[in-house]
C-alpha cells in the first residue's frame, strides 16, 4: 500500500514538475519527467509496471490539456489518450527490451532514454496527425529531436534522484537478478 | 481458473484495455468517458496552484542563496555590512518586481471599456506538442468561456549602446475552458487556435492562424495580394469573429510571405512572449453568439422580399 502510494506521489511530482514549474525549460524545450519515470520503471520494474505508470502520467498530461469546443456540433473535444497510449506502449517496450542490458551504465540508461523518447516523440506526432491536426514534419527537428537529448542528459541525474528516493523499486530489480 | 488467467496474461490484458480505451477517447472525442474524466482537472487544477507556489517559493530561495554567495566573498572585507546589504538586496529585489507588476498595472492604457480581471499563470504546456496556459481565476471571479486574455510585458530593444524598455500590452488567447477556481486558455499560438485580425496600416482584414505547417511561429492567412506586407507591420484583432474588441495588438509581420491563390500567407512574430508569461488578465466581455446566428437562405424568403 505505501508502496503504491509512493508510486502515486512520484507521479504526481512528475507531471507538475512538467506544467507548473518553468525552470527546467532550456530555448523553449521541456523534458518529459514523465516518461523518464515511466523508463524508470520500465527499466527495473519490467514492462507491467512501465506500461501502467507511462498510461496514468499520460492521462494526467490529457487531462491538463482540457478540451476545445466544437462550434459546429457545440461539443467539447477531448485529447484523452493522446500521451497515455505512446507513454504506455514505450513504457511497455522498453520494459520488454531492458531485460538484458546492464543497467548499472548510466550511459546505456541514457540512450535507452533517447531511444524511447524519439519512439514516443514519433508516436504522438502521428497521434496528433491522424486524430487531430497535421503537423509539419520539421517537428522532428525542432521538438521531438532537441526534448530526446535533453530527456538523455537529465536522465543520468534525474535516475540517480529515483533510485534514491525510490530504493524498493530498484532493490526488488537487484534481488530478481542476483 | 479466471484467476489465474488473468495473472498469466496480464500484460496481453492490460495493452487491450489501455488500447481500447485510448483509441475508443481518440475517436469519439466527446464521449461521456471523457467529458466526466476531464472533470479531474479540477483537481489537478487545485495541486497545480499550490505546487506553483511551492515552485515559485523554491525559486526565491534559489535566488536569496545565489546573492547570498556574492556577498559571502566580500564577508572578509564587510562583514558588517554585509547583514543589512543582505537583507537591502532581498527587499529591493522584492520591491522592484512588485514594482514592475504595479506599474504594468497603472500603465495599462484604457483600450477595451470592459472591466478586467488579472490572474496568476499557474500551468503551462504540459508538454512541447500543445500549448494550453491554465490560471488561478475561474466562474467563481467571473471568467466564463470565449472571454479574452491579454498581457503586458516590458520589452526590451537596444540600439547602440542605449537600452531601452517598453511595455507592451498585446492579446493572449482566449479562454476555453472554466472551472470554479481555474480556467484553461487557448493562446494564439496554439494549432487549434483562430483569430480575425487586420493590418493596422492598411485596415485589411485577414485570419490568424495557430497552425503553421512550414515554422512554429502562427501564419496569417487569407491577406488579399493586394496588400504589401512589410515585415514588422502591426497585427490588431479586427473583432469580426465578436470575441475580441477592435484594435488590440496581437503581434508583427514576420519573414516567411507566400502567395497562394488569391490571397497571400505570412508568418507573424506574437507580441507577447508566451515562454516568459507570469500574469495576465481577463477582459470581461461575454461573447454575444445570436450575432452569428443566420437564418437559413430558403426559395421562400427571396420570392416574399
Amino acid at each position: 500500500m505505501l508502496e503504491k502510494s509512493v508510486i502515486a506521489l512520484s507521479i504526481l511530482i512528475s507531471y507538475f514538475l512538467q506544467t507548473s514549474v518553468s525552470f527546467f525549460s532550456l530555448a523553449g524545450v521541456k523534458p518529459d519527467f514523465l516518461l523518464i519515470l515511466t523508463i524508470y520503471f520500465a527499466v527495473f520494474r519490467g514492462s507491467f509496471s512501465g506500461l501502467w505508470i507511462g498510461f496514468m502520467g499520460g492521462l494526467l498530461q490529457d487531462f491538463n490539456l482540457g478540451g476545445i469546443l466544437d462550434i459546429q456540433s457545440n461539443q467539447m473535444e477531448f485529447f484523452t489518450g493522446i500521451h497515455a497510449l505512446p507513454k504506455a506502449l514505450v513504457g511497455f517496450i522498453v520494459g520488454k527490451l531492458s531485460r538484458n542490458i546492464n543497467k548499472e551504465s548510466p550511459l546505456i540508461i541514457s540512450l535507452m532514454l533517447f531511444s524511447a523518447s524519439i519512439g514516443y516523440g514519433i508516436f504522438v506526432f502521428s497521434s496528433i496527425n491522424i486524430f487531430h491536426q497535421d503537423i509539419a514534419a520539421e517537428a522532428f527537428f525542432t521538438k521531438i529531436f532537441p526534448e530526446s537529448i535533453y530527456n538523455a542528459i537529465l536522465s543520468v541525474v534525474w535516475m540517480k534522484f529515483l533510485k534514491w528516493a525510490m530504493p524498493s523499486v530498484y532493490s526488488v530489480t537487484s534481488r530478481r537478478y542476483l | 481458473m479466471l484467476a489465474n488467467y488473468l495473472a498469466k496474461y496480464k500484460s496481453g490484458i492490460s495493452i487491450l484495455i489501455i488500447i481500447l480505451f485510448c483509441s475508443s477517447n481518440l475517436i469519439w472525442k466527446s464521449n461521456i468517458l471523457s467529458r466526466t474524466a476531464n472533470k479531474a482537472s479540477i483537481i489537478l487544477d487545485f495541486f497545480s496552484e499550490t505546487f506553483h507556489g511551492i515552485g515559485e517559493g523554491v525559486k526565491r530561495v534559489v535566488g536569496s542563496y545565489s546573492s547570498y554567495q556574492n556577498i559571502k566573498e566580500e564577508r572578509d572585507l564587510l562583514r558588517e555590512k554585509l547583514h543589512a546589504s543582505r537583507e537591502l538586496k532581498v527587499k529591493v529585489k522584492e520591491l522592484q518586481r512588485e514594482n514592475i507588476r504595479l506599474l504594468q498595472l497603472l500603465k495599462i492604457p484604457p483600450v477595451v471599456d470592459f472591466p478586467v480581471i488579472q490572474a496568476e499563470v499557474i500551468s503551462q504546456d504540459p508538454d512541447n506538442w500543445f500549448r494550453t496556459i491554465i490560471i488561478n481565476k475561474g466562474s467563481n471571479d467571473g471568467v466564463s468561456t470565449y472571454m479574452p486574455v491579454m498581457a503586458v510585458q516590458v520589452k526590451r530593444s537596444t540600439i547602440g549602446t542605449h537600452q531601452t524598455e517598453k511595455l507592451v500590452q498585446a492579446v493572449v488567447g482566449k479562454v476555453i475552458q472554466v472551472n470554479p477556481n481555474s480556467s484553461r486558455i487557448l493562446p494564439i499560438v496554439d494549432k487549434h487556435s483562430r483569430l480575425g485580425i487586420r493590418l493596422s496600416r492598411t485596415n485589411h482584414w485577414a485570419m490568424l492562424m495557430g497552425k503553421n505547417s512550414k515554422s512554429e511561429l502562427p501564419q496569417l492567412d487569407y491577406l488579399s495580394l493586394s496588400v504589401f506586407a512589410k515585415l514588422g507591420d502591426e497585427i490588431v484583432t479586427s473583432g469580426g469573429e465578436g470575441i475580441f474588441p477592435k484594435r488590440l495588438l496581437v503581434g508583427y509581420i514576420g519573414k516567411n510571405v507566400e502567395r497562394l491563390g488569391g490571397f497571400q500567407r505570412t508568418d507573424v512574430i506574437p507580441a507577447i512572449d508566451f515562454q516568459k508569461l507570469d500574469y495576465v488578465y481577463i477582459i470581461k466581455k461575454k461573447w454575444d453568439k445570436s450575432k452569428f446566428k443566420f437564418k437559413s437562405l430558403t426559395v421562400d424568403s427571396i420570392t416574399e422580399e
